[in-house]
C-alpha cells in the first residue's frame, strides 16, 4: 500500500524552541492512523507540518509523494482538511455557514456559493449526522455538535486527507465513541485519516495503525497490538502501566496511579 | 438559538446590495431635499430654479452629500475590515486610534508645509502614514505573545488614541495662531462642501480601498472565524493582514484628510448591518459601504438643518444616534462574544 | 466621548482664535483698592490698553498672543485664553490680574483668594469701553483713561453719523459676512464685538440674527443671505500662492453671492477688528475703508 503522508528526518520548532528533530512518520492511504503521546511532544506541530501551515526547518514532508513545501497553501487546502481542537467564530454564524467555509478552497479567490456548494455542505452535515443542526448558531452548540460541524466543514473541502487534533478532548464516552466510529467510516470510504490524541486506550481500540510519540521523537510505530506495550508507554508518557489484551488481541491499558507520580 | 443559515449565492448578493442601494438612494434624496435653506428641488432638476437655488444645489449641497456618502461608506468598510482583521467586534478606526493617527499625520503635514501647499493628495498621504503607524502599533501591542487578546487590543487602542491626541494638542500648542486655525478641522472632525480636487482624491481612495476589501471578502470570512482555520483553508494570513493594514489605513486616511476624525460610523454601521444580513463579508462589505454612506448622509443632513443657519458638528449627531442604537443592538445580540482569542 | 469633548475643544479653539471669547454674564470688577503697581494682563486688548494708558512699566506679565510691550521684550508670557501658568503668575506677585475670558477666570480660581483677579468682558463695544475706564482706574490713570474712552466714543459717534448720512443719501446698507474660519465655517453672530462694529458703521451683519457670538453656520445660508462683501479673517496660509489659490477656489463655490460676483471677498489681516481696546477707532476706520472705499473715513 502506498504512503499518503510521509515525514522524513523532519526538524521543526517555533522561534528558539525546537519541538522535535529527525522525526520519521508514514501514514498509509486509506487508513485511520493515530499518533499518541504526552502533552507537549509535538502532536499539533506534526499536523501543522502536514497541512503546510508550518514549514519544517529540515527534512521533507510529502503528500502522496509530493513535497508539501512545493505546493501553495491553497493547493494543500484542496487535498488536506484539518479539524482543529478548539475553534469558534467571533461573529454569530449558523452551522451550515460554517460548513460552507470549507467550500472556499474549491473556488477561485472570490466567488459566490452555488446550489452545488449548498447541497455539498448539506450532504457533509448529513454524513456526520448533523443535518438537524443546519440552522443552529455555532457558538450555542455543545462540544460534540461543534466537532461534527467542523468535521463536516473538513469533508466539504473534498480532499483525501483528514487531520484531526484531539477530536475527543471535550467529549463524554458516548460522543468519543461516536466520533471514532465516524472517523473509521471515513477511512473505510477511502480517506486517509490522521488523528493525534493522548487517549491511548481509544486510539489503540479504533486506529488501524499507531505511532507513539515521546518527548524525544518516535518511540514505536505499527499495529496497535504490537506497539502498545508497557515499555513503549513508559518511554513516551513516563508512567507505569499494565497492558492486557482483549479477546481480539487489542491492548487494554491500565494506569498505575501510585507509581505515575514522581516517575519522570 | 436558531439563526437560519444564509448561504451567499449570487442572487442573495444582488438582493442585499440592491436593497442597500435603495436605502442609500433614499438617504441621498432626503439629504438633497433638506438643507439650511429651502430650495425647490423639482425646479432644480427641471432647470426652472433660480440662480441662487442652482448654486446652492450644485456648488454646495451636492458636493457635500457626495463627501458625506464617500466618507460614510469608507468608514463602514474600514470598520468591517478592521473588525475582521483584529477579530473583535469592538474594533473601530476611531476608537482604536487609527483616525487619531491620520489626524496627527495631516496636522503635521499642515504645520510643516502649510495647508494649501500640502494639498488634498499631500494631506491624504500624510494621513495614510499616520494611520499605518497607528495600526502597526495597535496590532503589534495587541498580538504580543500570540493571539489577539481583546483587552490588550482595546488598551493598545486607548494608548494610541491618547498618544495622538497629545500629539495633536502639542501641534496646536506649537503652531502659530494662523496654523492653529487650519488644524481645527482635524482636532474636531466635521464635514463641509469639499473642493473639487478633494472629492476626486477621496473618491479614488475610497473606491480603491473598498474594492480591495471586497476582493478579500471570502478570506475575511475565514480570518474572522479563526486564524488557524484561515491558514488551514489556504489563506496566506500574513499577506492578507498586510493587505488589510493598507486598505483600512487608506480608507481611514482618505476620510480623515477631508473630514477629520468622525466617530461611531465604523462601529455602529457594521454591527447594524451584520444583524440584518449576517456575518458573511461578501454581503457585509457592500451593505456596510452603502449603509455607512446612507447613515452619514442622513446624520449630516440633520447636522445641517436642525439648528439652521447654525451647524452642528456631525460627530455629535453620529454619536447621539449611534450610541443608543449600538447599546440596543448589543443588548439584543447574543452572538456578541468578547473573547476573540 | 466625542460629543462634549469636541464641542469643548471647539469653544476652546475659537477662544484662542479670537483671543478674547468671554461667554458669561459680566461680573463687576472687585472694588476700590490701592492703585495697582504690578499688573498681569492676560488679554491682548488689555495689554494694548495698558500701553495706551502709559502704564507699560507697571506690567509684569502678559499673554502668549499679546502684542510686544515697547521696551519690555523680556516680559514673561504666562498663558493664553485657555490656560495660564499659575506658579509663574504667583511668583510675579502681581497686584492685579486682568482677564477677559470666563474660562481663564475659572483657571485662576486657585489663586483668586490671594491675588486680585479682575474679569472684564469685552464681547460688546460698551463692555470694551467700560474695560478701558476700569483698567485706567485700577492703575490710577483715570484722566488718561477718560481721554481714550472719549476718543473711542467720538470715533463710534462719527462712524454712526457717517452711516446715517449714507442712509439719508439713500444708500442701501451693505450686507457683510465676516468669516472667522472657513472650515468649519465660523462667523460673528449677535453679541459679538465684530457685530457691534458692523452696526456702528451702518453695515448689516448677515448672521446678525444668530444669537451666539461665534456660531458655526452652514455654507448654504451664505448663498441665501447673499452678502455684498465678505471679510475673510480666517488666516490659513494666505501667504503662499497655493494658499491664495485655495482661498479663491473656496469662494468660487458661491458664484451667485454678490460679494463673489463683484470680487469683494477681502482678506482681513488687521487684528484690530478683534481687539476690543484703544484701537477701536482704528478698527472702525479699517472697516469703513474696506466697505465704503478710501476717503470715506477720516484718518
Amino acid at each position: 500500500m502506498s504512503d499518503a503522508i510521509v515525514l522524513r528526518d523532519v526538524t521543526a520548532g517555533y522561534g528558539t524552541r525546537e519541538v522535535f528533530a529527525g522525526l520519521d512518520l508514514a501514514v498509509r492511504a486509506g487508513e485511520l492512523h493515530g499518533v499518541i503521546g504526552p502533552n507537549g511532544c509535538g502532536k499539533t506541530t506534526l499536523l501543522r507540518l502536514v497541512s503546510g501551515v508550518l514549514r519544517p526547518r529540515a527534512g521533507i514532508v510529502a503528500l502522496a509523494g509530493e513535497n508539501v513545501a512545493a505546493s501553495s497553501s491553497r493547493e494543500i487546502a484542496r487535498r488536506v482538511a484539518v479539524v482543529p481542537q478548539d475553534t469558534a467564530p467571533v461573529f454569530a454564524m449558523a452551522a451550515l455557514e460554517v460548513v460552507l467555509l470549507g467550500r472556499t478552497v474549491r473556488h477561485p479567490a472570490f466567488a459566490f456559493e452555488t446550489d452545488e456548494d449548498v447541497s455539498a455542505a448539506r450532504s457533509a452535515l448529513g454524513e456526520v449526522g448533523a443535518s438537524h443542526l443546519e440552522d443552529r448558531e455555532f457558538t450555542t452548540l455543545s462540544g460534540g455538535e461543534r466537532q461534527r460541524v467542523i468535521l463536516a466543514r473538513a469533508l466539504c473541502q473534498g480532499g483525501d486527507v483528514l487531520l484531526c487534533d484531539e477530536p475527543t478532548a471535550h467529549l463524554d464516552l458516548k460522543h468519543q465513541a461516536a466520533t471514532f466510529r465516524l472517523l473509521r467510516g471515513l477511512a473505510a470510504l477511502g480517506r486517509t485519516v490522521l488523528v493525534v490524541t493522548h487517549d491511548v486506550q481509544l486510539a489503540a481500540q479504533a486506529c488501524d495503525r499507531l505511532t507513539i510519540l515521546g518527548p524525544r521523537g518516535v518511540v514505536a510505530a505499527g499495529d496497535p497490538g504490537a506497539v502498545v506495550t508497557r515499555e513503549n508507554l513508559a518511554a513516551a508518557f513516563g508512567i507505569e502501566t499494565t497492558v492486557h489484551r482483549d479477546a481480539a488481541g487489542r491492548p487494554l491499558v491500565l494506569r498505575h496511579l501510585e507509581s505515575s507520580e514522581g516517575n519522570p | 438559538m436558531t439563526h437560519r443559515a444564509r448561504p451567499v449565492t449570487k442572487a442573495r448578493f444582488v438582493r442585499v446590495t440592491a436593497v442597500s442601494a435603495v436605502v442609500f438612494a433614499a438617504s441621498v434624496a432626503i439629504a438633497l431635499a433638506l438643507g439650511a435653506e429651502r430650495i425647490d428641488l423639482a425646479a432644480v432638476v427641471s432647470g426652472g430654479a433660480t440662480e441662487v437655488e442652482r448654486s446652492i444645489f450644485h456648488e454646495l449641497r451636492l458636493p457635500r452629500v457626495a463627501a458625506a456618502a464617500l466618507v460614510g461608506g469608507a468608514l463602514g468598510v474600514a470598520g468591517v475590515a478592521f473588525q475582521a482583521l483584529l477579530r473583535n467586534p469592538l474594533a473601530e478606526p476611531y476608537l482604536l486610534g487609527l483616525s487619531g493617527g491620520g489626524s496627527f499625520g495631516t496636522v503635521l503635514s499642515i504645520v510643516v508645509f502649510g495647508s494649501a501647499t500640502a494639498g488634498a493628495w499631500g494631506r491624504t498621504a500624510a494621513a495614510f502614514a499616520g494611520c499605518l503607524l497607528a495600526i502597526a502599533f495597535v496590532y503589534a501591542v495587541a498580538s504580543r505573545g500570540g493571539g489577539l487578546r481583546p483587552s490588550t487590543l482595546l488598551l493598545a487602542g486607548v494608548v494610541a488614541n491618547a498618544f495622538f491626541l497629545a500629539g495633536l494638542a502639542g501641534a496646536q500648542f506649537a503652531a502659530s495662531p494662523t496654523e492653529a486655525q487650519s488644524i481645527l478641522r482635524w482636532v474636531m472632525g466635521g464635514l463641509s462642501a469639499p473642493r473639487a480636487g478633494e472629492l476626486w482624491v477621496l473618491g479614488a481612495a475610497v473606491t480603491g480601498g473598498t474594492v480591495v476589501v471586497m476582493a478579500t471578502a471570502p478570506q475575511l470570512n475565514l480570518l474572522a472565524f479563526d486564524e488557524e482555520t484561515a491558514r488551514h483553508l489556504g489563506v496566506d494570513v500574513t499577506r492578507l493582514r498586510r493587505t488589510l493594514f493598507l486598505a483600512t489605513s487608506l480608507l481611514t486616511a482618505a476620510c480623515v484628510a477631508v473630514s477629520g476624525p468622525i466617530g461611531f460610523v465604523g462601529l455602529f454601521v457594521p454591527h447594524a448591518v451584520r444583524m440584518l444580513v449576517g456575518p458573511d463579508h461578501r454581503v457585509l462589505v457592500p451593505a456596510s459601504c452603502l449603509c455607512g454612506a446612507a447613515f452619514l448622509v442622513l446624520a449630516d443632513a440633520l447636522a445641517r438643518t436642525v439648528f439652521a443657519p447654525q451647524e452642528l458638528p456631525v460627530g455629535i449627531v453620529t454619536a447621539v444616534v449611534g450610541a443608543p442604537a449600538f447599546v440596543a443592538i448589543l443588548a439584543r445580540s447574543r452572538g456578541f462574544r468578547e473573547t476573540a482569542a | 466621548m466625542h460629543g462634549p469633548s469636541s464641542s469643548i475643544s471647539r469653544c476652546v479653539a475659537v477662544a484662542v482664535l479670537i483671543a478674547a471669547a468671554a461667554c458669561g454674564p459680566s461680573a463687576p470688577a472687585k472694588t476700590a483698592d490701592p492703585k495697582a503697581s504690578r499688573v498681569v494682563s492676560l488679554a491682548p486688548a488689555f495689554t494694548e490698553t495698558l500701553i495706551a494708558l502709559g502704564a507699560a512699566d507697571e506690567i509684569v506679565g502678559i499673554g502668549r498672543f499679546d502684542p510686544e510691550v515697547p521696551g519690555r521684550t523680556d516680559l514673561p508670557r504666562l498663558g493664553d485664553a485657555m490656560s495660564v501658568n499659575l506658579e509663574s503668575l504667583t511668583a510675579l506677585a502681581p497686584s492685579v490680574v486682568l482677564v477677559n475670558s470666563t474660562m481663564l477666570e475659572e483657571k485662576l480660581a486657585p489663586v483668586s483668594g490671594r491675588l486680585r483677579v479682575v474679569f472684564l468682558p469685552t464681547d460688546r463695544l460698551d463692555e470694551a469701553l467700560y474695560a478701558v475706564t476700569e483698567i485706567a482706574r485700577l492703575v490710577g490713570r483715570e484722566s488718561r483713561g477718560e481721554e481714550i474712552a472719549t476718543t473711542i466714543r467720538s470715533a463710534i459717534d462719527d462712524a454712526r453719523g457717517r452711516a446715517a448720512e449714507r442712509r439719508r443719501r439713500g444708500e442701501r446698507p451693505l450686507r457683510v459676512l465676516v468669516v472667522v474660519q472657513r472650515r468649519p465655517l465660523y462667523t460673528a453672530g449677535a453679541g459679538s464685538f465684530v457685530d457691534d462694529l458692523l452696526r456702528a458703521v451702518g453695515a448689516v451683519n448677515v448672521f446678525g440674527d444668530v444669537a451666539k457670538p461665534w456660531p458655526e453656520v452652514g455654507e448654504e445660508s451664505i448663498v441665501v443671505r447673499a452678502p455684498d462683501v465678505i471679510l475673510d479673517a480666517s488666516v490659513g496660509d494666505v501667504d503662499t500662492d497655493a494658499g491664495r489659490a485655495e482661498l479663491a477656489r473656496d469662494w468660487q463655490r458661491f458664484p451667485t453671492v454678490p460679494a463673489v460676483k463683484s470680487g469683494r471677498v477681502l482678506v482681513i489681516r488687521e487684528d484690530s477688528l478683534f481687539r476690543a481696546g484703544p484701537r477701536i477707532p482704528e478698527a472702525l476706520a479699517v472697516l469703513e475703508r474696506l466697505l465704503f472705499g478710501e476717503g470715506s473715513a477720516p484718518k
